[in-house]
């Protein structure tokens, strides 16, 4: 199977006034294969939406690129130049956000919104293709009438229809990797639904997708990859099943048993004491372990290297040594 | 036994801007025909997508915005827009309280922590010097997981999680008896919402409180929940206990919303129900029953005659055509 990109022991961080550099992300290392999508969870603060901002090359000022490399088809994006990159952004690479209300141009037609993306990256195409190749994504998001739907604003499209225009804009140049940043979070349940069924099907037909959310529902039901975020560490990765039913690192399993589910029993939720650390108190060695109840003293001072834990599992937790 | 509040047949419509001068008087139905109870020590889900009218409610309850008809008991007194005369008025608004989802939007961002838990205590009369209800405040700040020395800073210095455990100590000042919870932990990363869960059930047993818990999370409320009220359109679609959520002895918008629940399992889920298309606007509403333009199982009956709660069993009441009542 064809690895579509791969991080390979990427870090960055911020530059703060004075010039010192903080680490945020820290070695991480994972593979999105083609046609199957990746999810990379954590909670806020993790560094999730910097993973896909990198990929992107869409980092904000003062972010520093420490290390390691980005491969997209073999090639590293970080020694791209601006033109090159501008060429793979919406075209082989491209990204859903997490509010369609403020991603869309109030001012412009839907229609007018998605073709320009296609214009952009294949200025041959003359106006009627143009217009069909965007009837047909509207349609293949699943947009009821996309004949009359296609001349309207953004403010005639309810909350869920508006981020099925932002899919539509960000397959329609058939990309080999689409990230899709919290796409169903600012939608009601009904509606994730639907999107999440979208995403499924387009799924199969795309290259690689990059699934960047926190809810592990979510990626149970669009996943086969996941990778499990904290603190700018990726702490544990494997296949959904590896995760989901053995997780190992101890964060994970925190994060597993803290969710209510619809069948839960009613006792206490298990929870993970402390807070995620902010940026400028990582430890040096694994940054959960002072949340950790198996926090050794090595944990605090060295980073756990990451091992292999079973097939397509690995996990980067001293403790897995000792099972 | 005397339910703590009782709401019957609580409406509230918003009036829509005239466009034309001649035009028909329209009305957004945010809220209609609403009637349930809740009993002391007893926690009252509602779960709805937005625009269900869930917030409205528990505004229309509290006298938030003027309610347009039906009524509102506590404790067998109606209560109703809060007219009660001031002392009344005084003592409910510490007895009904309220935690919001946004601890970062409710809290004044120029106020010290201790400051805003300290001034609805002397202004509700439950502290008579500033001295007793530091006293107290530091006490609470303890009882929720947080230091005494918090009282001094600024809500720019705590997390999210640390500042919904301010409001809802801010809440607890003014030793309420009902609280109404919307969308509390919603906006919280799960581990710490599972901390705040926690502390919920926690406080429910240290003062005797009794909770309406408002959420879009289905999980979420029926974890804290023991009777749950589903919402769709302003209306109840269903009233049931927590653990008469699932089947076909539902109403089929429950069995939709649970189905499209993500389960974070790897086991494979039965089939799934997708709901067509979104909530109708509330200013139209369907004719007939409320859900009959997006339900699988709707009939020509549906579309022209609205249903009527139905009881279907031991506290379980579902507006359905198709229910089956109770023998």
């Amino acid at each position: 199977m064809a690895t579509i990109v791969e991080f390979k022991n990427y870090s960055m961080g911020f530059r703060d006034d004075d010039g010192t550099v903080y680490n945020l992300l820290d070695r991480i290392s994972f593979r999105v294969e083609e046609g199957k999508a990746l999810g990379v969870v954590g909670e806020s603060g993790c560094g999730k939406s910097m993973t896909s901002l990198s990929m992107m090359r869409l980092l904000p000022d003062g972010a520093v690129v420490q290390g390691g490399e980005i491969l997209m088809e073999g090639k590293n994006i970080l020694d791209m130049s601006g033109q090159e990159m501008q060429a793979l952004r919406g075209n082989k690479l491209s990204m859903i956000f997490q509010e369609p209300m403020t991603a869309l141009n109030p001012v412009l037609t839907i229609g007018q919104q998605i073709g320009e993306i296609l214009t952009l990256h294949h200025p041959e195409l003359k106006k009627q293709e143009v217009r069909s190749r965007v009837l047909e994504a509207l349609e293949e998001v699943g947009i009821a009438h996309p004949e009359t739907r296609i001349d309207q604003y953004p403010h005639e499209f309810s909350g869920g229809m508006r981020q099925r225009v932002m899919i539509a804009m960000a397959v329609i140049n058939h990309p080999a990797l689409l990230i899709a940043d919290e796409p169903t979070t600012a939608l009601d349940v009904t509606i994730q639904a639907q999107i999440l069924d979208v995403m499924r099907r387009l799924k199969k037909a795309s290259g690689g997708l990059m699934v960047i959310t926190h809810n592990l529902g979510v990626v149970a039901e669009i996943c086969e990859e996941v990778v499990v975020m904290y603190a700018g560490q990726a702490i544990e990765r494997g296949t959904l099943k590896a995760i989901f039913d053995n997780p190992i690192h101890p964060y994970t399993q925190g994060l597993m048993a803290s969710v209510p589910t619809i069948r839960s029993e009613k006792k206490p939720l298990y929870t993970i004491p402390g807070t995620v650390p902010t940026v400028y108190d990582f430890v040096p060695g694994c940054r959960f372990a002072d949340r950790c109840q198996h926090c050794g003293e090595r944990c605090m001072k060295e980073v756990p290297p990451m091992r292999q834990a079973g097939e397509d599992h690995l996990v980067q937790c001293w403790r897995s040594d000792d099972r | 036994m005397e339910p703590i509040l009782k709401v019957e047949g609580l409406t509230k419509l918003f009036p829509v801007k005239k466009q034309k001068l001649l035009e028909e008087r329209r009305f957004v139905h945010a809220v209609e025909d609403v009637s349930f109870e809740v009993y002391q020590g007893g926690t009252l889900g509602i779960v709805g997508e937005s625009g269900s009218g869930k917030s409205t409610l528990a505004r229309a309850i509290l006298a938030l915005t003027p309610v347009t008809s039906g009524s509102v008991f506590y404790q067998g007194e109606d209560i109703t827009n809060f007219r009660v005369g001031a002392a009344g008025k005084r003592r409910l608004r510490s007895e009904l309280q309220m935690v919001f989802q946004d601890p970062y939007a409710s809290l004044n961002p120029r106020m010290k922590i201790g400051e805003a838990i300290v001034e609805p205590m002397l202004i509700n009369g439950q502290a008579k010097t500033r001295a007793e209800a530091r006293e107290k405040a530091c006490h609470l700040l303890e009882t929720v997981g947080l230091r005494p020395e918090v009282y001094d800073r600024f809500p720019y210095e705590f997390s999210g999680g640390q500042r919904q455990r301010i409001g809802i100590v801010r809440a607890l000042s003014v030793n309420p008896k009902l609280l109404f919870c919307d969308e509390s932990v919603s906006a919280l990363d799960v581990s710490v919402q599972a901390q705040i869960l926690n502390l919920f059930n926690e406080l429910k047993e240290r003062f005797h409180l009794t909770y309406v818990f408002i959420g879009h999370d289905l999980a979420v409320i029926r974890y804290i929940s023991d009777q749950i009220l589903v919402m769709y359109l302003g209306k109840i679609m269903e009233i049931a206990p927590y653990d008469q959520l699932f089947g076909e002895h539902t109403h089929p918008y429950t069995q939709a919303l649970v189905s499209a629940v993500p389960e974070p399992s790897t086991a494979g889920r039965s089939q799934r129900i997708l709901l067509e298309g979104d909530i109708p606007s509330p200013v139209n509403p369907p004719r007939g029953c409320r859900f009959c333009n997006r339900c699988f199982q709707a009939e020509e009956i549906c579309r022209q005659e609205e249903p009527q709660m139905i009881k279907t069993g031991e506290r379980h009441w579902i507006r359905c055509h198709f229910a089956k009542p109770a023998h």
